[in-house]
């Protein structure tokens, strides 16, 4: 009797770990290692932004600007249902991907073949917050596929079977605090931020053995009473600071064993009602160089304080080495760091647009020494930068009074949003995905019902004179200056990919699934999909054929995202990978 | 006295009606945040998936400080509809049910799903001026008030709480918005600094602990916690406000393609505030004063 409890509870406890993963086996699988992540082969996509880096960048040139009308649909697979903005990962012909509601699986990358498949038991996920749904990343380091799982624990499987390694619980799921974006693995760390948005405290990231699990550190950004930034906060109580996390990609640079991540808001978007008046608000939309084996924070900056507006600097910067010579000409310019002197000498920095607000900084990426700034996309917030990369806000834009309405550029959806940026380390060019949208919001004189976290109405709207949502623009990262800025009708919300073919790859809210000319900024190739396009493009090669492959279907936010006129029927649902490749001679 | 449903049309529909067409126009378009919508199937704007004949079946939130006066209150209504009821807890929910609080744990698409295949009402909805417009509000069946509470009894009025004790409120309520507009009318060196708080035990809990000297409490919340004698709690209630507070008005939810039942529930609640009934059941879960001469 006793043994046959035993038995059940033991066969309970294999069932609920395992059973969910189907019994194929990735065939001669070789342990992925640092030195792949930091240095992918040139076929694989090893990394959520391919590399550590996150440049979305492949040396990959079979597909040219010349035959890219002749892309074909190789395969395509049905995904599960939910929204779909996943970010596949390819190594060695074999797909790893997530899929929303934490199915996670391995694709022969050739004919669109399921190998395995892992279905988390998951509680009741009504219990559970929703941001969690999304499976934007998943990691693979060594012999392990990790992701983040909906009720907030870091999951590891073998990379080969499917089957789970460990779990580490990060706890507070039912507290409304989960991830969307994904871990990184940083020098055997994985790493991963939290998403707060509908959680009465504050967020965190934490660093995990990547062998055994165990945490290792966990850092939180909000200051308790006494700690430094506490003065920061207006006099709120403690107990009334809520929602900052990081839920935007972490990059990781291993030469200078720095990882870099950014923080979002608060909520209610008011600081009025969130009694914050006038305060900056340290820890929110701050950039962090930390060192990913003990968390330590080696510098930080941040680049919005006072945030109003929803405006998230939790997007990912990435590491560049190059001369420093910005532009006095560049569009947009904010400010030049006081310290930086012309030279042609290459140094590392860490560049990119980490808010909605568009704005591109650049700092030296081991010393956080503020280089440069600029806007890209029509903005009114910022009211200036100064040259240690101070930031001031326009009074005359905080949302103050209750009841009254406030046009603000961007919106709550930028400017710029979490679709991944690309940037080609050959040029020099860095492409960024936004969206020309303003909004007018209302602090609300209401009951608060469920969820509002900002409470605020609102209505968004195109900035004046614009007639496009969608936008991509190029920008030189030594200069500053833009290169080109694409544009089309419905908003960009997919991430750009790149390749050494000349070509820019997104997906769009219209279905389409594009291609640009890096160099002239001119769309040359399109196809129109089921469903809207918010996944993230990659391009892999498998026995020397290229393929580019886009996950698609369900999305999210479209309805703050209609804000231009005119049928562009972007209908979400049919989850599915496509697949592309140019025909084959025999 | 039983209201049939056809009495009961008749009598509220001109009543009713142009209220919720009124409360439509005052809805912002698009009064959402920055958050995500979910995908709804287009069906299910026009399709119920639940059909009842002669009867109703109200969602309610167990979790709830009111569920146990929500019950008796479908009781009642069934009773004075002359139809049956049935009861149903939400299902489970993202959020967790603020203690003394009477917000919803519900996304507004898991309500419009609720609606669609669960139950045809929902009670506990507090009129809000963002309501979406697939969902309409029932003349509200208990309106109530937000109250100033201080623990210390030498506190009679606002300005006898010294002005470096902050004072607390529910954020994110129209009592809180008041008070920030209270704050902002007086002169800079005169003003209270002002701690909101995510629900309105936590101001109860700081008022009790020290950590402020007066708070805007939601009065049923108060009598729930003080099981309906703050007095007796160690709770005073400030009178009269030194501002005034929009009352926070509670009914049915249902949606806005179910305006029969919208009208009759709607004339139902008339009935049972007409007659006591309602006044009882607020009494007996102490969701007012145990004693109201007190």
């Amino acid at each position: 009797m006793k043994l046959t409890r035993m038995f059940l509870a033991g066969s309970v406890a294999f069932c609920v770990a395992a059973a969910p993963a189907l019994a194929q086996t990735v065939e001669n699988f070789q342990p992925v290692t640092d030195e792949m992540l930091a240095n992918p082969a040139p076929g694989d996509w090893p990394s959520y932004g391919r590399g550590l880096d996150n440049y979305r960048y492949s040396p990959l040139s079979e597909i040219t600007t010349e035959n890219v009308h002749q892309l074909q649909l190789v395969w395509s697979r049905a995904m599960e249902p939910g929204f779909n903005q996943i970010a596949p990962l390819a190594v060695n012909g074999v797909i790893y991907m997530g899929n929303a509601g934490d199915v996670i699986q391995a694709i022969d990358a050739e004919d669109g073949t399921l190998i395995w498949e892992h279905r988390r038991v998951l509680p009741d996920v009504s219990t559970l917050a929703r941001h969690g749904e999304r499976k934007r990343g998943i990691a693979i380091y060594e012999d392990k596929v990790y992701f983040l799982s909906w009720d907030n624990q870091v999951v590891a499987l073998d990379a080969a079977t499917g089957q789970v390694a460990w779990e580490s619980d990060r706890g507070q799921a039912t507290d409304l605090i989960s991830n969307s974006t994904g871990p990184v693995v940083a020098n055997g760390v994985v790493m991963a931020g939290s998403t707060c948005q509908n959680a009465s405290m504050g967020c965190y990231v934490t660093g995990h053995d990547a062998e055994t699990g165990e945490e290792l550190w966990r850092n939180t950004f909000i200051p308790r009473p006494g700690e430094p930034g506490d003065e920061t906060w207006g006099g709120s109580p403690y107990e009334s600071r809520w929602m900052t996390g990081v839920w935007g990609q972490l990059t990781y640079d291993p030469e200078l064993d720095l990882v870099f991540y950014g923080t979002s808001a608060t909520g209610p978007a008011s600081e009025v009602q969130r009694g914050t008046v006038g305060g900056t608000q340290a820890g929110t939309n701050t950039r962090y160089a930390v060192r990913p084996r003990t968390g330590e924070i080696v510098w930080e900056h941040q680049v919005l304080p006072r945030d109003n507006w929803d405006q998230e600097c939790t997007f990912e910067m990435l590491t560049v080495t190059t001369p420093v010579n910005p532009s006095e000409s560049m569009e947009g310019l904010q400010a030049i760091g006081a310290s930086w002197s012309p030279s042609d000498e290459p140094r590392k920095v860490l560049t990119g647009v980490p808010c909605k607000t568009g704005t591109m900084w650049t700092f030296d990426a081991e010393t956080g020494e503020f280089l440069w700034a600029r806007d890209t996309n029509y903005q009114d917030i910022i009211d200036t930068i100064d040259e240690n990369g101070l930031v001031t806000v326009r009074e005359d834009k905080i949302l103050a009074t209750v009841g009254e309405p406030m046009l603000h550029c961007p919106s709550f959806n930028g400017g710029r949003d979490w679709p991944p940026a690309s940037y080609n380390p050959e040029t020099n060019i860095y492409f960024v995905p936004m969206i020309n949208m303003c909004q007018e919001s209302t602090p609300l004189d209401q009951e608060f019902t469920a969820l509002d976290t900002y409470n605020v109405g609102s209505v968004r709207v195109l900035p004046e004179g614009e007639t496009n949502a969608g936008r991509i623009d190029a920008i030189n990262v030594e200069t500053g200056e833009t290169v080109w800025s694409w544009e089309t009708t419905a908003a960009t919300y997919s991430p750009t990919m790149i390749t050494a073919g000349g070509l820019l790859f997104t997906g769009g809210l219209d279905r389409y699934f594009r291609a640009i000319d890096q160099e002239s900024g001119e769309e040359i190739w399109r196809t129109r999909l089921a469903s809207q396009a918010q996944g993230h493009a990659i391009t892999y090669e498998v026995d020397g054929r290229q393929y580019v492959a886009i996950p698609a279907g369900g999305g999210g936010g479209t309805a703050n995202l209609a804000v231009t006129p005119g049928n562009w029927d972007g209908i979400t649902g049919s989850n599915a990978i496509y697949v592309f490749a140019l025909p084959q001679n025999d | 006295m039983p209201l049939g449903i056809n009495a009961a049309i008749a009598a509220c529909r001109s009543a009713i009606l142009p209220m919720a067409i009124g409360l439509a126009a005052l809805l912002p378009p698009g009064a959402a945040t920055g958050q995500d919508v979910q995908y709804i199937p287009r069906d299910m704007y026009v399709e119920r998936l639940q059909r009842e004949g002669n009867a109703i079946t109200f969602c309610y939130n167990a979790d709830g400080m009111m569920a146990g006066f929500e019950l008796d209150l479908a009781r009642a209504i069934g009773d004075a509809l002359l139809v049956e009821v049935s009861t149903r807890p939400i299902p489970g929910t993202q959020i967790t049910t603020p203690p003394l609080d009477h917000r919803l744990p519900l996304l507004p698409d898991q309500l419009f799903v609720l609606l669609a295949e669960d139950c045809s009402a929902l009670l506990g909805y507090a009129l809000s001026s963002s309501n979406p417009e697939w969902l309409s509000v029932t003349r509200p069946y208990f309106s109530s008030d937000t109250l100033l509470v201080v623990a210390d009894p030498e506190y009679r009025t606002l300005d006898d709480v010294p002005l470096d004790r902050p004072v607390g409120a529910r954020g994110m309520s129209m009592a809180d918005n008041r008070l920030i507009m209270y704050l902002q009318a007086r002169s800079a060196d005169r003003r209270w600094h002002r701690h909101p708080y995510f629900n309105n035990e936590v101001v109860l809990e700081r008022l009790a602990d020290g950590t402020i000297g007066a708070g805007l409490v939601w009065a049923p919340a108060l009598y729930v916690h003080t099981d309906g004698d703050p007095e007796a709690a160690g709770f005073h209630v400030i009178s009269p406000m030194p501002f005034p507070t929009p009352q926070v008005e509670i009914g049915i939810a249902t949606r806005s393609d179910n305006s029969y039942l919208n009208v009759t529930l709607g004339a139902a609640i008339q009935q049972l505030l007409d007659e006591g009934t309602i006044a009882d059941l607020l009494a007996r879960h102490r969701l007012v004063p145990a004693d109201p001469d007190r």
